[in-house]
């Protein structure tokens, strides 16, 4: 299969402020990938790189074989891209709008019509809506989508799932970012965690949790002391009276070990759910 | 340059366009239909006129008085029109892309197939075609009304003014454009042509007042704008003009370029 989106050692920065570092990842064709990491990650600086709207300081992407930066606009002419904080011609009703788009993508006239009537478009509806129809009315084989799903309701939510499902029937490529990890995991193939501008993690959505995190219940005979937990990699997540719950990123033993000092009365190892997973990544410095 | 962009930019501009069309039709009717009035009171005015040093008269366009058509119409109305130009100009030039980048609006067109250089091409004819319009506002209102005070103006002298105002409009435009692509701040590009504007104001007003600064007036824009000669001789100012599109096509064409090559930041 081969590769729609290619980074490699992509690195900008804005003056003495980060952006991203050494980031490096790849999409098969057909797949949908989530790029997963809070506000001020690097998300929306890889997308503006894979678009070309900014040119890199170092490092390379490559969008359907094209340098993102210098054949910018042959790149644009296969994908449809959606904003994450999408703005619109106040001048423009939301016919001539996607018209307007719909002409600078080589669409036909109307062509947004069916999407709009089964999102039901109509006169006020949130920003986002205009987006999904906006990126989903045409073709093209790559869809860029930045927080595509942030202001949605439930029931539209529901229907972007829909559509990305349609779209990856259709063969079609999505590279979605999101911080909205359920919506990963139901709607991605693999996903790549971005953290203070560098990739932390690149795996499949089934594997990402199993291998790295666990989610271990204790309820001990009496309260722990203070700092008895205190382990690298270990994380109180929540802790009252004897009854622990404590979050372990890797390696198990130094727990284990630990525990064996202790009266454990029970204890449960469960794979914790991908919030759990990012709040690991994320938050590696929290702890009791 | 992409019709449907050029269709948008120029649809987006009617408000603006007509808003400042009724100015300065309106204006330049006025301006006319006081002519006559001006012409019986010549005598009464122009003794005033020579208490100012005539310098500065003729910077401001009244240095053959105030009687004749050229200096009238040179110094009462398009000495006003370059102003609403100016504004006009800068307002549009610093659109496309300052002012859509901080709106976030210019990612919908870049996101698709059109490159930045056809998109700029595209704001480039809205304003091209928008000051082309302004321009023969100013030419129609006044003419218009000559029939209506039983003067007849030249048109085909007016006609001529109405090239160089065009002209004027666009390098305002042009300069504008490129400061709005290098900066990517509307604020600073606006503050940056208003004060370019009124520098070459104090610049020509100072030269025409001090003989030994007079070489500065050559720095300034309304140096080159001379309505008053061309509305009296009826002679095409081609260096000014080819000045004032050199000035526009240089603008828009650094635009262009650095647009292509630099980073869409919002």
């Amino acid at each position: 299969m081969p590769d729609v989106i290619e980074v490699s050692a992509l690195t900008r920065s804005y003056g003495k402020r980060r952006g991203i570092v050494d980031v490096g990842f790849a999409v098969g064709e057909g797949e949908v990938f989530g790029f997963l990491g809070p506000n001020g990650a690097g998300k929306t600086t890889t997308i503006r790189l894979l678009l070309g709207f900014l040119r890199p300081d170092a490092g390379q992407a490559t969008v359907l074989g094209l340098d993102a930066w210098a054949q910018a606009p042959d790149v644009h002419a296969r994908l449809a891209y959606l904003s994450g904080d999408p703005r619109y011609w106040g001048e423009l009703t939301a016919e001539r709008f996607f018209d307007f788009v719909g002409d600078l993508r080589g669409l036909r006239r109307g062509a947004w019509r069916p999407l709009a009537e089964r999102l039901e478009l109509d006169a006020g509806v949130p920003i986002k809506k205009l987006g999904l129809v906006q990126v989903f009315m045409g073709d093209e084989p790559l869809l860029v989508m930045d927080e595509p799903t942030t202001g949605l309701d439930p029931l539209m939510q529901r229907e972007f799932l829909a559509l990305i499902a349609e779209a990856r029937a259709a063969g079609r490529t999505v590279f979605l970012s999101s911080h909205n990890l359920g919506e990963a995991e139901r709607a991605c193939d693999r996903v790549a965690i971005i953290r203070e501008g560098r990739i932390v993690a690149v795996e499949t959505v089934d594997s990402l949790p199993r291998r790295h995190v666990h989610s271990v219940e204790l309820v001990l005979a009496e309260p722990p002391a203070h700092g008895t937990f205190a382990l690298p990699d270990v994380e109180v997540v929540a802790a009252n009276g004897p009854d622990v719950r404590l979050l372990v990123r890797g390696d198990l033993n130094p727990l284990l070990r630990r525990l064996a000092a202790l009266e454990v009365r029970e204890m449960a190892l469960a794979t914790p759910d991908l919030e759990e997973v990012f709040l690991a990544y994320y938050e590696p410095e929290r702890t009791a | 340059m992409n019709a449907s962009l050029l269709v948008l930019e120029l649809r987006r501009t009617r408000l603006q366009l007509v808003a400042y069309a009724v100015v300065v039709a309106i204006y330049g009717a006025v301006v006319a239909a006081l002519y006559p009035t001006v012409l019986e009171t010549a005598e009464l005015i122009e003794p005033y006129l020579e208490l100012v040093p005539k310098g500065f008269l003729e910077a401001f366009e009244m240095g053959g008085g105030i009687s004749s058509p050229g200096s009238y119409f040179g110094s009462q109305f398009f000495q006003v029109w370059v102003i609403v130009a100016a504004m006009f100009g800068i307002g549009l030039g610093t659109r496309g892309a300052a002012a859509e980048n901080a709106a976030g609006t210019i990612e919908i067109a870049l996101s698709t197939p059109l490159s930045r250089t056809r998109y700029l091409l595209g704001t480039i004819g809205a304003q091209a075609i928008g000051m082309a319009l302004l321009a023969a506002v100013a030419v129609v209102s006044v003419v218009a009304v000559g029939p209506l005070i039983d003067v007849e103006f030249d048109l085909g002298a007016f006609t001529v003014v109405g090239v160089l105002s065009f002209a004027f409009g666009c390098a305002v435009a042009g300069v504008s454009t490129f400061v709005s692509v290098a900066t990517l701040d509307r604020g600073r590009s606006i503050g940056f042509g208003a004060l370019a504007l009124i520098l070459m104001y104090l610049l020509i007003m100072v030269a025409a007042i001090e003989p030994t600064v007079e070489g500065l007036k050559y720095l300034s824009a309304f140096h080159y704008y001379r309505p008053a000669a061309v509305i009296d001789k009826g002679v095409m100012p081609l260096g000014e003009t080819a000045l004032f599109a050199a000035v526009a096509l240089l603008g828009w064409g650094l635009a262009a370029w650095r647009f292509r090559t630099r980073d869409l930041i919002a």
